[in-house]
């Protein structure tokens, strides 16, 4: 960096100025312009432009994020949704007088709240000085993504430089809402996957498949069992996770294992409901989940002869659940998925 | 050795300080635009041609022969002049604006993805943090050309090719994500540089041999990485037999070319990303590097006056010319394997992606992460003892501790520098110890 070509042109401000200027000129361009196409097109450059601010302020793990998350995903299906929508190669969005002056309400007011809460921070109040931008243009290096990467992990790198005490000690990781988030977004794929699936029969008409199925009830033991097991499984979870103390206590239980084997009871109650929805998979996963809970059970310190113990007692209802819906001459079983 | 410092030091000379300076910075920024748009641009005319003679060897034909001596070298020149001396057609109902703009995107995408790809140790045009990850994001940006190609063109061919198109290299990308991730958590790090200055020394220092799963991995990678240029069997987009010529139907001209050159761009530059990802980098089957380090430091070269920066700019010369042998290497087998497969229907490109690639990334992901974790420091080349011959790189092993190690710098930067200051050692320090062995110029 050499201080002539510096001097010269204060090149750091004339790409602020001209990232904020193309971000907010397109963003007016997508509100103006009457072809959706050209909307989203605009809109495409006036994220580019905000992930240009990002790379310009030092954050290039965000402005990265940027370009893939909003510039790659969002407008890549945002076009085409457009493209499937418009009937004709022009597409005139007409916007009338009554929705303009609601829009400069709604869009204005939102300005202005975001205006009068940028401008509560003291030292966003006033241009920098000299030396204070000197002082905030970042090392190539100095914040790396690994910071980040390490952060959302739990380690907060970045806490021996805070100097107050009190920040310091809130500084934890993040890595409980990662976690979450992680599953979320699995939730979500798979309900995407689900909503978007082949339907196999159209309605009114029995497809093939449908046909063969023929009577795809329940019957009533097995439904009432399932019922009665689904309720017993709620008490026990229940009390296993209220008289946690007393019965880890008696039996000689980790009090951690207690909760799981509670958390368990309850993943229980959830594949028996999804046995009534006729799928095969969970009568399986019911019997997997009671020997987990006995297996838990053994680990955690209670003793062979109690896990072995609940294991039978477990395993009785299931068992006799199995007996009924493979019993019969047509069963239960064939007609489940 | 720094270009700009260079001719610095030669126009101080002749020029008044105030003239020179910026002269010189802007001349050395001049020479390396001009290099690096040159590796697009000429690499796309050495593509081209060849393509067509890789293609006619394959079809047991020779391919241009006539055209600039008896290979045909010129052949891709004159086929530029023509390009640029067709009639410049815009369709009536095309939406004039998007449709000349689009060739451009697509060009500025694959383009842009070349500032953080290195072709040698610190050559790059821009050392970014996050290289790998950027290089990603932009490249699934080229697809907005496409997409604005095939609907701003007017034609239901081309928008039909377009939709493929776009559907096919949004879908490649979760597998290749995923197949990129595998070296980025072996290594720790990012930046390019990083990772391949890790895999410094001998061809058993490679990423694609530290395990089973990163070796499977990088066919995978190959896999979704033609899938993404819409190359090869996956070229649904341009299919010539089904869809005219896909999205870019109504292109004539120059603008053809723009695309072909953003293809060829990408090509490239996915294949410059799996050499350094797997291969190396730069960093050849001959550890180049410590042989000019052994010649110039230890042996006493430095008397002999070879200066030691010189010397580190040869080695890095030649780490250069290694990352486009391995580069063009790795086009030649795209093109190979276009001229040898047939097309995949538009269902069997999706089910790969969905069916076959994403578990597979994902299985090795797994392998990987098992490796790594369970059997830290060892590779297949320890594994077989291979290790006793050609001695396997010990700053791979740095990266099994790295967290404790980045808590342990930043505590000890926070004590000595204050909260107030930009540390001088940066996050990346393993880069500046690497750069110690080629002879202290990073």
């Amino acid at each position: 960096m050499t201080p002539v070509l510096l001097a010269v042109v204060d090149w750091h401000e004339f790409f602020f100025m001209l990232f904020a200027l193309i971000a907010c000129v397109f963003a007016l361009a997508v509100v103006f312009a009457a072809n959706i196409v050209r909307m989203a097109f605009y809109l495409i450059i006036s994220l580019g432009a905000t992930a240009g601010l990002f790379f310009l302020a030092g954050a290039e793990f965000v402005g990265a994020m940027q370009l893939m998350i909003y510039v790659g995903g969002t407008l890549v299906l945002l076009i085409f949704g457009v493209m499937l929508t418009a009937q004709k190669s022009f597409v005139d969005l007409k916007v009338t007088g009554g929705e303009w002056v609601m829009a400069a309400i709604a869009g204005g007011s939102l300005l202005a709240l975001l205006l009068y809460a940028a401008f509560q921070v003291e030292d966003w109040r006033r241009p920098l000085t000299a030396e204070q931008r000197e002082e905030l243009i970042v090392a190539d290096d100095a914040y790396d993504a690994a910071h980040i990467g390490m952060a959302v992990l739990g380690v907060r790198v970045d806490k021996a430089r805070q100097p107050d005490e009190q920040l310091q000690k809130g500084m934890s990781g993040y890595l409980l809402p990662f976690e979450i988030v992680s599953v979320h977004l699995l939730v979500v794929l798979i309900g995407a996957g689900y909503l978007a699936r082949t339907k196999l029969s159209t309605r009114g008409v029995r497809t093939a498949t449908d046909a063969s199925r023929g009577n795809v009830a329940l019957p009533f033991t097995v439904k009432a069992l399932i019922y009665l097991g689904a309720i017993a499984s709620i008490a026990a979870g229940v009390a296993c996770f209220v008289l946690a103390g007393s019965i880890s206590g008696a039996i000689g239980l980790n009090l951690a294992c207690m909760y799981v084997v509670g958390g368990l009871f309850f993943m229980n109650v959830l594949l028996k409901l999804i046995v009534l929805a006729r799928q095969k998979w969970a009568v399986s996963a019911l019997v997997i989940v009671a020997l987990l809970q006995a297996a838990t059970l053994f680990w955690g310190g209670a003793g062979l002869l109690i896990a072995i113990g609940f294991a039978v007692v477990a395993l009785l209802p299931i068992g006799l659940l199995i007996f009924l819906l493979c019993s019969g001459q047509r069963s239960v079983w064939s007609q489940m998925e | 050795m720094n270009l700009a410092v260079f001719f610095d030091s030669v126009l101080a000379y002749m020029l008044p300080g105030w003239l020179a300076s910026p002269l010189a910075y802007l001349l050395a920024a001049g020479i390396h635009l001009a290099l690096l748009i040159n590796v697009v641009a000429v690499g796309a005319l050495v593509f081209i041609w060849m393509e067509r003679k890789v293609s006619g060897r394959i079809q047991d034909r020779l391919g241009p022969t006539r055209v600039g001596g008896k290979f045909g070298w010129l052949q891709t020149l004159a086929d530029g002049i023509k390009l640029i001396a067709k009639e410049d057609i815009v369709p009536k109902d095309a939406d004039a604006f998007l449709f000349k703009l689009a060739p451009y995107i697509s060009f500025a995408a694959s383009f842009a993805a070349y500032i953080a790809l290195p072709f040698s140790n610190g050559w790059v045009a821009d050392s970014v943090n996050v290289g790998v990850f950027f290089i990603l994001a932009v490249l699934g940006l080229e697809v907005f050309g496409v997409i604005l190609a095939g609907y701003a063109s007017g034609s239901k061919w081309s928008l039909f090719g377009a939709m493929r198109e776009a559907a096919q290299v949004v879908s490649y990308e979760v597998p290749l994500g995923m197949c990129v991730v595998i070296p980025v958590f072996i290594c720790g790090t990012m930046n390019p540089i990083a990772i391949a200055n890790m895999q410094q020394g001998w061809f058993t220092n490679w990423l694609i041999f530290h395990d089973p799963a990163t070796f499977l991995v990088f066919w995978v990678y190959f896999t979704c990485a033609v899938a993404s240029v819409n190359r090869a069997p996956f070229d649904l987009a341009e299919a010539e037999s089904e869809l005219v010529a896909g999205f870019h139907t109504e292109y004539s001209g120059l603008r053809w070319s723009i695309f072909f050159m953003a293809e060829y761009g990408s090509m490239f530059l996915v294949s410059g990303l799996a050499a350094i990802l797997f291969f190396g980098g730069w960093h050849g089957p001959i550890p180049v590097t410590s042989i000019i380090h052994w010649l110039v430091v230890d042996m006493g070269g430095n008397e002999l006056g070879w200066s030691a920066p010189f010397w580190t700019w040869v080695a890095n010369l030649i780490g250069c010319i290694n990352f486009l042998g391995k580069g063009l290497l790795g086009v030649t087998v795209m093109m190979w394997v276009r001229w040898t497969l047939p097309r995949l229907r538009i269902d069997q490109v999706m089910t790969t992606c969905l069916k076959y690639c994403v578990p597979l990334a994902a299985a090795c992901f797994l392998g990987a992460a098992f490796w790594t974790v369970s059997l830290p420091g060892l590779t297949l080349s320890k594994l077989v003892m291979l290790d006793k011959i050609f001695p396997a790189n010990t700053y791979g092993e740095i990266r099994e501790d790295w967290v404790e190690q980045a808590v342990e710098r930043e505590r000890i930067e926070a004590e000595e520098y204050g909260d107030d200051e930009e540390p001088e050692l940066e996050e990346g320090a393993d880069e500046v110890e690497v750069a110690a062995i080629n002879g202290g110029e990073l």
